[in-house]
């Protein structure tokens, strides 16, 4: 994911894990439960890496966004995300 | 048991009682200690029997009724003689209103799932404004059309709202309270899917989230708080390079746009 000035940057994490997000409900949809789960947790990856550079990203100094209250939000969408996954594994686990 | 001590009120009615205190508030005078213990004393076994229905909560008696007593002070202060009301159903409301209260301050801790605050939100702001323009309250159907849900959804949610958000008070709430939830849950057919939609509300909220911290940073870039030499030097970039960053991300969200539109 390489957005703008050559880095990672966090409009187009959201864009990318929006796109995923919308997949992963047409996958689930679709009973295609593999690639919906391998959606959600290619999100809740891409935005691990984002955390890591989160510091160095300039639209959040652009944008005036506060960093602690990103990394909170960011944190909550994968701590949605991760339970999603374990309750859809433990539904299918025999 | 204590034997109830007799005062110069044992011959008042409840209303009669009130009117005493409220002529104290109104010449500003602290009202008789003993007109207030007896008009408590009077109605210590209205409160009791409402704190007794809120026992599901968990709650001990005594704590509920201490709540009680804070709803039946504060309708012996603001109980309008004029209406042609009885104080102990006004109380009554009061009374309920303070243990509700402190049911909710107490269970605040509980972790609600974002997805189920998030939908609640929508409910009450759907119920809102059905309310505002039609005034009245939306059926069911009316209600899971505005939100865009299936009424079987909306089944799922309510029920995930009730015993998430409610803590078990909601029972009792239809039966008495002024302000009721969301209309004919009691009455609904079950879900057939509960987790697959707890599941799929979970992901749409986390789009939702997403694309509120999309609105903040867009919303943001035309914000100048500070300079974009400033913000070069807070990061180690020139302010040509701030400027060349900026440039390239409202190019890429045109862009973006533009296909959306297309599409």
């Amino acid at each position: 994911m390489t957005g703008a000035g050559g880095m990672d940057d966090l409009l187009t994490l959201i864009g990318e894990a929006i796109a995923n997000l919308q997949r992963s409900i047409r996958h689930f949809e679709t009973s295609e439960a593999a690639d919906a789960v391998s959606c959600l947790a290619s999100v809740i990856d891409a935005i691990d890496r984002y955390l890591l550079r989160l510091p160095d990203d300039p639209l959040v100094a652009l944008a005036h966004v506060d960093a602690g209250r990103l990394r909170r939000a960011l944190g909550q969408v994968q701590d949605d995300l991760s339970f999603v996954i374990s309750e859809h594994r433990s539904a299918r686990a025999p | 048991m204590r034997e109830a001590k007799r005062t110069s009120y044992d011959g008042l009615s409840n209303e009669e009682m009130i009117g005493l205190l409220r002529g104290a508030y109104d010449r500003g005078e602290a009202p008789d200690a003993v007109l207030r213990e007896e008009i408590v004393r009077r109605n210590i076994g209205l409160v009791k029997s409402i704190a007794s229905r809120f026992l599901s909560s968990g709650e001990p008696l005594d704590d509920l009724i201490q709540a009680g007593y804070i709803g039946l002070l504060n309708a012996a202060a603001n109980f309008d003689l004029a209406r042609n009301t009885r104080f102990s159903t006004y109380a009554s409301h009061l009374i309920q209103g303070e243990i509700r209260h402190h049911i909710r301050d107490r269970h605040a801790t509980i972790r609600i799932p974002q997805w189920v605050q998030t939908m609640n939100r929508r409910v009450k702001e759907a119920e809102e404004a059905f309310f505002q323009a039609e005034g009245r309250p939306p059926t069911l159907t009316e209600l899971a059309s505005s939100l865009r849900l299936s009424e079987e959804q909306l089944t799922s949610l309510l029920r995930g709202r009730e015993t998430m958000t409610y803590v078990s008070i909601d029972a009792e709430r239809r039966g008495s309270d002024p302000s009721p939830p969301p209309p004919q849950a009691e009455q609904l057919a079950a879900a057939s899917d509960g987790l697959a939609f707890d599941l799929r509300m979970r992901i749409l909220v986390a789009i939702e989230q997403l694309t509120e911290i999309q609105q903040l940073v867009v919303t943001g870039l035309f914000y100048e708080g500070k300079s974009q030499a400033e913000i070069g030097a807070q990061l180690g970039m020139s302010q040509r390079q701030v400027s060349r960053t900026k440039d390239k991300v409202l190019e890429e969200m045109r862009e973006n746009l533009a296909r959306a539109a297309g599409n």
